[in-house]
């Protein structure tokens, strides 16, 4: 599930970039026998991340590690932030010198997991799967966590208690929340996509710290394990079902007076409709949300699930791609049972992280236009000088609350201007937001392509979201700078307008 | 020296009972007496300020009174002047002669925040000064030489050199509004603003900001001060004129052809005009302003000032006019050159979309069961941590940065709920904060005026609407009551609401607000 009214407080780091002072791990324990621990791999990752400032370009590449483990059918499990955007990927088994060349089989961003195989014949020679707990392990049991951290080669072990099971932001894709199991055995960078095993069966894959905290790390719990598996049997990941809707406890007499809930009824009100979320067409704004798949919904948005309290959207969290769920409603007085298919379509304006999707642009006159993403938000927002940032955050968060997205099939940035003569003025408008060229309102990039280059004479007339001023470009200088421009500052290319993605390995 | 008060005062004496009464009294005996040594000294006083402000998160809570301290000059009829800042929510204005210990209790006169200058009214205890009150400078120009009066550890008063490096239209310190300001090197630290600043012994100016590591600071000048005292010895006051647009410079050669902008190096770009202002009558977004009141405007904006050289054309309004005056403007409009002409109006802070309040005004609020409405204004958001910009919510923050003086109709302001107060009435509510209000009991709000009036017309508050949330926030209105007096205990709140009492011009314009 992924919040329509967004969230703010947790600020969780990957552990590949948790500052946190390494920890030697205990001497070796019995828990893990040896059969376990030859199955976890060590990963060796060359990535490269997109420069969405100059996207025909990409950035410096590095290197890093992380953990995996086998898990049966040439299979290894790890979580996708290690192997996402990578250009080179090897793996290798503890005590063993050789490294083998690895390639991703599947990726699913929305829960931070990964499959690898290797297909070199002989790596999965003698190795024991990992096998999965049946059972999620209670609060209060020992679990041993198995990987590579920093602070040596070899294969680490450390040991700790299930703290919390509870719901948390995925830092990996920024928007996602699922069911994490937090430990205190120490996790540190390195120690990502390694397992955690609880009486040596998988009950969770470590994969995110809390920054300033201590004896916090983060594991992907059993089930988001088993629903990620499930998902790419059929050979494709398709990703959690989203209702798509925003709600109000009801637990205060007035609003369930003024919603008209009748006595013995209780459930939540549907404040906001995601409108690329499963429930557009189905469910309205004040629709009460009484029952989900035959669980009463409380009026704090709780169910009864196999005898334990959790929050409704539980059950999507079950769910596959083209499931459906029964919702039963309140609406104008009356009772109604609605049947939710679960099929997402596309959504421009979720604004996740996105990985192996070369960024986007047109270059015109030494102006880069680029699709509004998360990407492009994050290099404003650490870049300290940059105008207009405070624009792109409240596009990102508001895209589909404020419905700024009527009319548009994505929001064109002006990301950057490579100076020349034609456009020295230019530069107020950095991180502006396109809405027209020469009149023609733009609802996406290629529009910008196709307003400029129904012009060739007299002057390009910009105008961008809430400025007052607008830019103008001389259409016949900026033409001829073009080339001159792409020579200077080393553009091979002037636009990448398609969807291109491209292979992890 | 009777002379010396008439060129301040001069021929409005007659038309001021309150001044004249005082003059009377104190008139003839003030001026004369030499100072100790035998030398006559301008009047400087030290002002000691006390103040308060409200909270700007919590407006019924008060932050920890303080004291400031600096300088104020007399200014004749009984009247010391010195800067807005200084005094801003006073709650005791003292004043100290030089070489006294004495502390003499004084009224705030009139104050305003968009020049910085407040002027003082002394009581009866007038009497026994020795000082004389200084002239205003006729002329003080760049690179002059100048002197800075304040006190010595000793209570007397010290002379500092200046040298006066800069003139223009600033921004004023802990001000969002520009004014005419010399920037001066000085060879002391000034040690408290309204510092007065001396040329040929006439007052030149008074000091509004210092810094100590480069020895420079700002004042505001002679100009200035002249034009604030006759206007405030003539009531009403009437501040300082605006004209209500938004303009940019007009430098790209390109974009200059687009507007068919002919005269080389002239003019600049309307952007947007103030709803309700002589601007938006006369002039458009997309106008070049190529004259303005009979001074070309280059395309930078700047004019050739006879008096103070290069300044930019606000000077042109906020220096050389009053409001009410009508200036003739010549700009090119759809690509040919028109005459227009604006009515200038005074621009104040309270009609922005989204105020500053930069002078901390007590805010207008509501709280019903433990839902606090209020208006957004810039202070709040800068009341949100060092960090503010990103602390903020993001669609506050874009109405902030985006339309904060361009209301889409007169009076329109931002109405929020800044935050639920916990209680068993609003459980179910209580993670609502920094959202904006589009409804009152059903009804479209657009301002604190309509959420008194419809709460006051309804008797209670039902319930409000926010942006974007589809469901209604409604309270139990029969358990209302009894709630708000838990609120009230329990928060220890005094008062649920703060409206500014109507008609309330009056501390408007004392505060210049």
């Amino acid at each position: 599930m992924h919040e329509s009214i967004s969230k703010y407080g947790i600020l969780l780091l990957c552990l590949l970039v948790m500052p946190v002072a390494p920890r030697f791990s205990r001497a070796a324990q019995p828990p893990a026998a040896p059969s376990s621990r030859g199955s976890v791999v060590k990963i060796h990752v060359t990535i490269q991340r997109y420069n969405y400032l100059l996207p025909w370009q990409g950035s410096r590449p590095v290197s890093g590690t992380g953990t995996g483990f086998i898990i049966g059918k040439r299979r290894i499990l790890t979580n996708a932030h290690i192997v996402s955007d990578a250009r080179f990927l090897q793996v290798q088994k503890d005590g063993d010198p050789r490294r083998y060349r690895a390639r991703v089989t599947f990726v699913a961003d929305d829960c931070d997991l990964a499959t690898l195989t290797v297909d070199s014949p002989d790596f999965f020679e003698n190795l024991h799967p990992l096998r999965f707990a049946e059972r999620m392990p209670e609060l209060d049991d020992e679990v041993s966590v198995l990987g590579y951290p920093l602070g040596g080669d070899r294969l680490s072990v450390t040991h700790g208690v299930v703290s919390r099971i509870d719901y948390s932001t995925y830092a990996h894709s920024a928007v996602d929340q699922h069911l994490v199991l937090q430990v205190d055995a120490a996790i540190n960078p390195g120690n990502s996509g390694g397992p955690i095993l609880y009486k040596d069966r998988i009950v969770g894959l470590a994969f995110q710290g809390l920054a300033w905290a201590e004896n916090i790390g983060y594991a992907i719990p059993l089930p988001v394990l088993m629903h990620f598996l499930e998902d790419i049997e059929d050979g494709a990941y398709h990703g959690y079902p989203e209702l798509g809707v925003g709600y109000l406890e009801t637990r205060n007499p007035a609003l369930r007076d003024s919603l008209r809930i009748p006595d013995g009824a209780s459930g939540v009100a549907v404040l906001m409709v995601d409108p690329f979320g499963s429930a557009r067409q189905i469910l309205r704004e004040g629709d009460v949300l009484t029952d989900i798949d035959g669980h009463a919904i409380a009026a704090d948005g709780t169910i009864k699930l196999d005898g334990d309290v959790v929050i409704f959207p539980e059950i999507l969290e079950r769910k596959q791609w083209g499931d459906s769920v029964e919702l039963t409603v309140w609406r104008d007085n009356g009772e109604l049972t609605l049947g939710v298919p679960l099929t997402n379509p596309y959504d421009p304006f979720v604004y996740r992280n996105t990985y192996n999707v070369r960024p986007r642009y047109y270059l015109y006159g030494g102006l880069v236009f680029a699709p509004l993403s998360r990407g492009l938000l994050n290099v404003a927002v650490r870049s300290r000088n940059v105008i207009n940032t405070h624009q792109l955050q409240y596009y990102t968060r508001y895209a589909k609350v404020d419905r700024l997205y009527e009319g548009c099939d994505e929001f064109v940035v002006l990301v950057n201007r490579l100076p020349h003569q034609v456009n020295t003025y230019a530069q107020g408008f950095r991180n502006g937001i396109l809405t027209h060229v020469n009149g023609i309102r733009i609802t996406g990039l290629n529009d910008v392509k196709k307003a400029i280059r129904q012009k060739q004479d007299g002057f390009h007339v910009m105008r961008f979201a809430n400025m007052d001023d607008s830019l103008i470009l001389d259409a016949r200088a900026a033409e001829q700078a073009d080339a001159e421009i792409m020579s200077a500052y080393g553009v091979s290319s002037r636009e990448r307008l398609r969807r291109l993605g491209v292979g992890g390995n | 020296m009777r002379m010396r008060t008439s060129a301040i005062t001069g021929h409005r004496l007659t038309l001021l009972p309150a001044f004249a009464t005082l003059l009377l009294c104190t008139g003839v005996a003030r001026c004369q007496t030499p100072t100790a040594d035998g030398a006559e000294e301008p009047g400087v006083f030290q002002v000691i300020a006390t103040y308060q402000t409200f909270n700007p998160l919590i407006p019924w809570q008060k932050t920890p009174p303080a004291t400031r301290y600096g300088y104020g000059i007399d200014v004749g009829s009984g009247c010391v002047l010195t800067t807005e800042h200084l005094v801003r929510n006073h709650t005791l204005i003292e004043l100290r002669r030089p070489r006294s210990g004495e502390k003499i209790p004084v009224q705030v006169e009139i104050s305003d925040p968009q020049v910085n200058l407040a002027l003082l009214r002394l009581g009866e205890t007038r009497h026994g000064s020795s000082a004389y009150h200084p002239k205003l400078a006729e002329r003080v120009s760049r690179n002059q030489a100048v002197a800075i009066l304040q006190f010595d550890e000793t209570r007397q008063i010290q002379r500092g050199q200046g040298q006066v490096l800069q003139i223009g239209m600033t921004k004023l310190p802990r001000a969002m509004y520009a004014s005419l300001s010399f920037k001066l090197l000085t060879d002391i630290n000034v040690q408290g603003e309204g510092a007065p600043v001396m040329a040929d012994d006439r007052l030149a100016g008074l000091m509004i900001s210092h810094e100590a590591s480069t020895r420079t600071g700002h004042m505001v000048p002679y100009s200035v001060i002249a034009q604030f005292l006759d206007d405030a010895r003539q009531a009403p006051y009437r501040g300082f004129a605006a004209a209500g647009f938004a303009w940019t410079p007009l430098v790209d050669p390109g974009k200059r052809a687009y507007f068919n902008v002919r005269r080389p190096q002239k003019g600049v770009l309307v952007l947007s005009c103030v709803p309700g202002t002589g601007a938006a009558e006369s002039l458009r977004p997309n106008d070049v302003i190529l004259e303005w009141d009979g001074h070309e405007i280059g395309n930078l904006g700047f004019y050739n000032d006879n008096e103070f050289g290069r300044l930019t054309l606000s000077h042109l309004i906020k220096g050389r006019r009053v409001p009410g005056d009508i200036v003739p403007v010549t700009l090119i409009r759809e690509g040919a050159e028109i005459e227009v002409e604006v009515t200038l109006t005074r621009l104040q802070d309270r009609v922005a979309l989204i105020p500053e309040n930069v002078v901390g005004a007590r805010p207008e609020y509501l709280v019903q069961g433990g839902l606090v409405i209020r208006q957004l204004t810039g202070l709040y958001l800068r009341s949100h941590g060092p960090k503010w910009q990103q602390a903020v919510d993001a669609r506050l923050m874009q109405l902030y940065n985006t339309r904060r003086s361009a209301p889409s109709q007169p009076g329109e302001h931002i109405v929020i709920l800044s935050r639920v107060l916990p209680h068993p009435i609003n459980v179910g509510y209580q993670r609502f904060a920094d959202r904006i209000i589009t409804r009152v009991n059903g009804r479209a709000v657009k301002n604190m005026d309509d959420v008194f009036r419809i709460v006051d017309r309804d008797g209670t508050l039902e319930g409000v609407s926010l942006r974007s949330v589809g469901v209604d926030i409604v309270l139990a209105t029969n358990r209302l009551a009894s709630a708000d007096a838990q609120l009230a205990s329990n928060y220890a709140v005094p008062d649920l609401r703060y409206r500014r009492p109507p008609g309330s011009d009056e501390a408007d314009r004392l505060q210049g607000n």
